[in-house]
C-alpha cells in the first residue's frame, strides 16, 4: 500500500518536473513564435499571391525609410583570435564609424565540424545573432530548412548592395522569388592549391640525366609536367629522401587530387560529359587515373596520411622528409621559410629550392602550354544571412551594414587600407605594404558582406602577396589560368534536395572504399565496386536530381569559357 | 502487538515511507539533486526518442526544436528499416559487439589480477609509486594516447616496427592493418584503464576481514589458498557488480577511442556504431538526420538494457548478488 503511495508520489514528482521543463522552454518558444509569426505572415502574402506580391512593382522604397535598430550580434568566420581582441580590431571600429551600427561579433570555432555544430544550435536555439556568415553548403541547408528571413525589399531599397552585386549572384541568393543572404563572390576564378615539390632535386636530377631532361615547370610549360616526367621525378626523389621518407605525401581523404585528375581528362568533380553533369568516379578517366595513382603507391612513391596524427603533406614537407606534396597557397610560407637563415626578413624570402606544378598533363600534351587545363573555382564562398527569429528591424538593419561598407571609397580602405601606408600601386596593381599591411589588414576579409565583385578582384591579389612565398605559390599554380581554369557548375547550383541531403555522405564513403583500394598494396583497384558504393548512397538519385537542374540551367553553354582539352 | 509489526516490518525492510522520511529525513535532502538530475538530463530527454519514429524533424526552422519534432511525420519503423538495410551498419554493430567482448574478456580480468597481487607486495613505496604510475594514463586523452601509440606503432618510422626490423622481422602496419587494429584497441584500453579499475577491486580487497585471511594462515593456506579460497570470494560481489555495469557499455565500443585510431583501411575490423553515427550526422549530411542517428541510439540503448538486465539476472542466479 504504502509502496503504491511511494511511485505515486515519484510519478507526481516526475510529471511535475517535466510539466515545469516544459513550460520553460514553452515560454522561450512563445517569444520566438512571436517573432516568426510576422515572418509567416510575409511568407503567406507571397504565397497567396503565387507570383511576387503587387507592392514590387511600386517605386522600391529607400533603405534609409524602413525602420532599423542601432545595434545587433553578428556570427562571423573564425580569425584566430579571441573575440574580445576581435572586437576591439581597428577594422571593427572603423566599420562602426562607417555604418553607424555597434555590432558585436562571435567568432565560430575554426574546425568545420564544429562549426557545423555550432551555427545548428544558433538556429534550434535560437541563440541571439541577428547575422550568421555561413558558407555556401550551409546556407543552402538552412534555406531548405526555412530557417531565414527574407531580405529582399531591404536589398531593392539599397544602393551599392543592389548595383555592385550581380544579378547571377543575388540569384544565388534567390528562392521562390525572394532573397535570403548578401552573397560574398570570390575575387576570381583560382585555385588554392598547386603541388610543392623539391625542385633543387629535379634540377640536380636533370643535370645527372641529360639525355632524359624533364622540363622544369615554368612559364613556358605552364607550371605543367607530364605524367611520365612526374613519375620519374618522383622515382628520383624517393632515392634523395632520408630514411622512413617518401616522394609524396598524400592527406587523409586525398583520392581527388585536383593537379593530377585533368592529365586524365577530369576536370572537376561534376563536369559535363556529354551534356550531361557527371560524378567523378564515373568520369571516362578515372579508371587510367586510378591505376597511375595506384602505380605510384605501389611503387613505394606514395605516403598517405591515414590518420589525423600520421604528418600529412604540409608537415612532412616542412620536414623535408618528402620530395612533394599537395598544398594550400596559404601553407607556402610555412615550408618555404623552414631553412630560412636566421636574421632573415621571412615576409620577403622564398627558397629557391622548392617549386610548384599547376597541374599534369598527358604525355602526349608534354611542354604545350595551351593544353594546360587547371581546378577553377570562383562562385559564391559566404553568405551573409538574417535568422527567421531576427525581427524586420534588425533584418533592415544588417542590410544597411553591408550597403554602407559597399561604398566605393570605403570599401577599398576597409579591404586594403591606405595607400602609402598599408598598400602600393603599381601598374594598376595592389601590393602590400609589409608589415603594415599584416598588422592593419590581415582581418579585413572577416568584416565583408559582398563584394564590389569588380573590384574585389584586383584588391583581392594583394592578399596573396602577403609573403613573398605565398605570392610564389599563388601565382605559380594559377598561371594563365583564365586560359586554363575550368570550374564546377555545381558550384553556383541552387539548393538541391538530393544533392543536399545524400552527397556527403555518398562522397565519404565512396573515398574510403578508394583509399582502401588505391592506396594499399596487393588490393586491385575495382572501379565497378567503387561507382557500385556511389550508387549504393543515392548516386543516381543525386545524379538525376542534379542534372534536372543542369538541363534545364541556361549558362551552361557560357558558364565554363574554357573548353575540355 | 502493532510495535512488534513495526519492528518486523523494519526486518524485512518494509518501512513506510512516512518513517523512512522521519527516520533517514535529512539523506534524502543528498538524494534530491541526483533525481532532478535524472529527470533533467535522463529521463525528459527521452521524450526525443519519438524522432527514431518520424521523418527527419525541421529543428532549424521551426519555431522551436520541440515544435519542429512534434510537426514531423510519423513513419512507423522506417528509419530502423534504413538503418539495417545498410551493409555498413551491420558491420559496424558486428564490430562494436566483438571490440566490446574483447575488452570485457581481455581487459576485464587485469585490473582484478594487478589488485591481488599489489596488495601481496610487501615493499610500501614500491607499491604507491606502482599504483600511481599506473592510473596516471587514466588522466590521458585519447587525443594524446592516439599521438603516442600511432608515433610508437607507425610502420616506417615507430619504434615498435624498427625493432622487429632490427630483428628481421617485416614491418607491420598495426593501425592500418585489419588483422592487427582490434589489438591495438584492446592493449590501449587496458594500457589506459587498468591502473584506475585496480583501485576499486584495491578497495575492496581492504575492506575484506584480515581475519579471515589470519584464519587460513593458520590453518596452513597457502598463498594462492588465500587467495583462492579468501580474497577472490570475498571481492566476488564488486566484480560482479562491475561486470554488470561494464556489460551496460556493451554497445559503447569506445568511440573516443577508435576515432583516433580510425581510417577507412580498418572500416571491415574498427568501423563502430559511434564512428558509423559520428560520419553519418556530423560529416556526412548538410541537413543533420536526427531521426536516423535517434533510431541508432534507440537501438543501442534498447540492446544495452537487455544486457543489463541479463547481466543481473546471470550475476544473481550464480553470484547471488546483483545491482537490483
Amino acid at each position: 500500500m504504502m509502496n503504491k503511495k511511494i511511485k505515486k508520489i515519484a510519478s507526481m514528482l516526475l510529471v511535475g518536473a517535466m510539466v515545469v521543463s516544459m513550460a520553460a522552454c514553452g515560454k522561450k518558444n512563445d517569444g520566438n513564435e512571436n517573432g516568426n509569426q510576422g515572418n509567416n505572415e510575409g511568407n503567406n502574402q507571397t504565397e497567396s499571391t503565387g507570383t511576387p506580391a503587387p507592392d514590387k512593382e511600386e517605386t522600391p522604397k529607400s533603405l534609409a525609410d524602413y525602420p532599423k535598430v542601432d545595434s545587433f550580434n553578428y556570427y562571423n568566420l573564425a580569425a584566430g583570435i579571441t573575440d574580445e581582441e576581435f572586437n576591439a580590431l581597428e577594422l571593427a571600429k572603423l566599420v562602426e564609424e562607417q555604418t553607424g551600427y555597434k555590432v558585436t561579433y562571435t567568432q565560430s570555432p575554426a574546425d568545420p565540424t564544429d562549426m557545423q555544430t555550432a551555427i545548428t544550435n544558433i538556429f534550434m536555439l535560437k541563440q541571439d545573432y541577428q547575422a550568421v556568415k555561413v558558407s555556401k553548403d550551409q546556407f543552402y541547408t538552412l534555406l531548405a530548412m526555412d530557417a531565414l528571413k527574407p531580405i529582399t525589399k531591404y536589398v531593392e531599397g539599397s544602393t551599392n548592395l543592389k548595383e555592385q552585386i550581380s544579378e547571377f549572384g543575388w540569384g544565388t541568393a534567390t528562392k521562390d522569388g525572394e532573397i535570403y543572404a548578401i552573397p560574398q563572390k570570390n575575387a576570381f576564378p583560382s585555385t588554392d592549391v598547386g603541388i610543392c615539390y623539391r625542385k633543387d632535386w629535379l634540377e640536380e636530377y636533370n643535370a645527372a640525366n641529360e639525355s632524359a631532361q624533364i622540363p622544369v615547370p615554368s612559364e613556358e610549360n605552364g607550371f605543367s609536367m607530364s605524367l611520365s616526367d612526374f613519375k620519374a621525378m618522383l622515382t628520383y626523389f624517393s632515392t634523395k629522401v632520408p630514411e622512413g621518407g617518401y616522394a609524396m605525401a598524400i592527406d587523409t581523404n586525398g583520392v581527388y587530387i585536383e593537379n593530377i585528375l585533368p592529365a586524365f581528362g577530369i576536370y572537376q568533380e561534376w563536369a559535363d560529359i556529354d551534356g550531361k553533369l557527371t560524378y567523378v568516379v564515373n568520369q571516362p578517366g578515372f579508371a587510367d587515373y586510378a591505376a597511375y595513382m595506384e602505380d605510384l603507391y605501389d611503387s613505394g612513391l606514395i605516403l598517405y596520411q591515414a590518420t589525423a596524427d600520421d604528418a600529412g603533406a604540409v608537415k612532412s614537407l616542412q620536414s623535408r622528409t618528402v620530395g612533394a606534396g599537395r598544398i594550400a597557397h596559404w601553407n607556402a610560407f610555412a615550408i618555404e621559410t623552414t631553412n630560412a637563415p636566421e636574421g632573415t626578413d621571412l615576409s620577403t624570402y622564398t627558397d629557391n629550392s622548392i617549386g610548384y606544378i599547376s597541374a599534369l598533363a598527358p604525355d602526349d600534351c608534354k611542354g604545350d602550354k595551351d593544353k594546360v587545363r587547371i581546378f577553377a573555382r570562383e562562385g559564391y564562398a559566404y553568405y551573409t544571412v538574417v535568422p527567421n527569429f531576427a525581427t524586420e528591424e534588425q533584418a533592415a538593419a544588417l542590410v544597411d551594414f553591408a550597403d554602407k561598407k559597399l561604398e566605393k571609397d570605403f570599401f577599398l580602405k576597409l579591404v586594403l587600407g591606405t595607400e602609402g601606408e598599408t598598400y602600393s600601386v603599381e601598374d594598376g596593381q595592389y601590393y602590400p605594404v609589409l608589415p603594415a599591411f599584416n598588422d592593419k589588414q590581415g582581418f579585413s576579409d572577416k568584416f565583408i558582406d559582398g563584394t564590389r565583385e569588380d573590384d574585389y578582384a584586383a584588391y583581392w591579389l594583394c592578399r596573396t602577396r602577403k609573403t613573398a612565398a605565398q605570392d610564389k605559390m599563388f601565382s605559380q599554380s594559377n598561371y594563365n589560368i583564365g586560359a586554363t581554369g575550368i570550374q564546377s557548375p555545381i558550384s553556383v547550383m541552387p539548393p538541391n534536395e538530393a544533392y543536399d541531403t545524400y552527397y556527403n555522405a555518398a562522397n565519404i564513403e565512396v573515398k574510403n572504399a578508394i583509399v582502401i583500394s588505391m592506396y594499399q598494396k596487393n588490393v586491385p583497384f575495382d572501379l565497378a565496386a567503387v561507382q557500385a558504393k556511389f550508387d549504393e548512397f543515392e548516386g543516381q538519385a543525386i545524379t538525376e536530381s542534379v542534372n534536372s537542374w543542369y538541363g534545364s540551367w541556361e549558362m551552361k553553354d557560357q558558364f565554363n569559357p574554357v573548353k575540355a582539352r | 502487538m502493532v510495535r512488534i509489526l513495526k519492528k518486523e516490518k523494519q526486518k524485512t525492510g518494509k518501512e513506510s515511507f512516512r518513517n523512512q522520511m522521519k527516520q533517514h529525513g535529512n539523506l534524502f535532502i543528498f538524494y534530491i539533486p541526483a533525481v532532478v538530475f535524472s529527470i533533467l538530463f535522463a529521463y525528459i530527454p527521452m521524450a526525443g526518442l519519438i524522432m527514431a519514429f518520424k521523418e527527419n524533424p525541421n529543428l532549424l526552422g521551426s519555431s522551436s526544436a520541440i515544435q519542429g519534432i512534434l510537426d514531423a511525420k510519423w513513419v512507423g519503423l522506417d528509419n530502423f528499416i534504413k538503418i539495417f538495410s545498410k551493409q555498413e551498419v551491420l558491420n559496424a554493430l558486428r564490430n562494436t559487439l566483438i571490440i566490446s567482448t574483447l575488452k570485457i574478456v581481455i581487459v576485464f580480468p587485469i585490473p582484478i589480477a594487478l589488485a591481488i597481487l599489489i596488495n601481496e607486495m610487501r615493499g610500501k613505496a614500491i607499491r604507491k609509486s606502482l599504483e600511481v604510475s599506473m592510473y596516471i594514463p587514466y588522466f590521458l586523452s585519447w587525443a594524446t594516447i592516439g599521438g603516442i601509440f600511432i608515433a610508437l606503432l607507425n610502420k616506417d618510422t615507430g619504434l615498435v616496427n624498427n625493432m622487429l626490423a632490427y630483428f628481421g622481422h617485416d614491418r607491420v602496419g598495426f593501425t592500418t592493418s585489419n588483422d592487427t587494429f582490434r589489438s591495438v584497441i584492446v592493449s590501449t584500453t587496458a594500457w589506459k584503464d587498468i591502473g584506475w579499475s585496480t583501485i576499486t577491486y584495491m578497495a575492496a580487497i581492504t575492506a575484506l576481514d584480515r581475519n579471515q585471511i589470519e584464519a587460513a594462515k593458520i590453518d596452513g593456506a597457502s598463498k594462492w589458498q588465500q587467495i583462492r579460497y579468501v580474497t577472490l570470494p570475498g571481492i566476488m560481489p564488486v566484480i560482479a557488480v562491475m561486470l554488470i555495469l561494464r556489460i551496460g557499455y556493451m554497445m559503447d565500443a569506445g568511440f573516443e577511442q577508435v576515432f583516433v585510431f580510425y581510417s577507412p583501411y580498418i572500416q571491415a575490423s574498427g568501423d563502430i556504431l559511434g564512428t558509423y553515427t559520428y560520419r553519418l550526422v556530423r560529416e556526412a549530411a548538410l541537413i543533420p538526420q536526427y531521426a536516423l542517428s535517434t533510431a541508432v541510439g534507440f537501438f543501442n540503448s534498447v540492446v544495452a538494457l537487455i544486457l543489463v538486465v541479463g547481466g543481473n539476472f546471470i550475476s544473481k542466479k550464480f553470484f547471488n548478488r546483483g545491482i537490483w
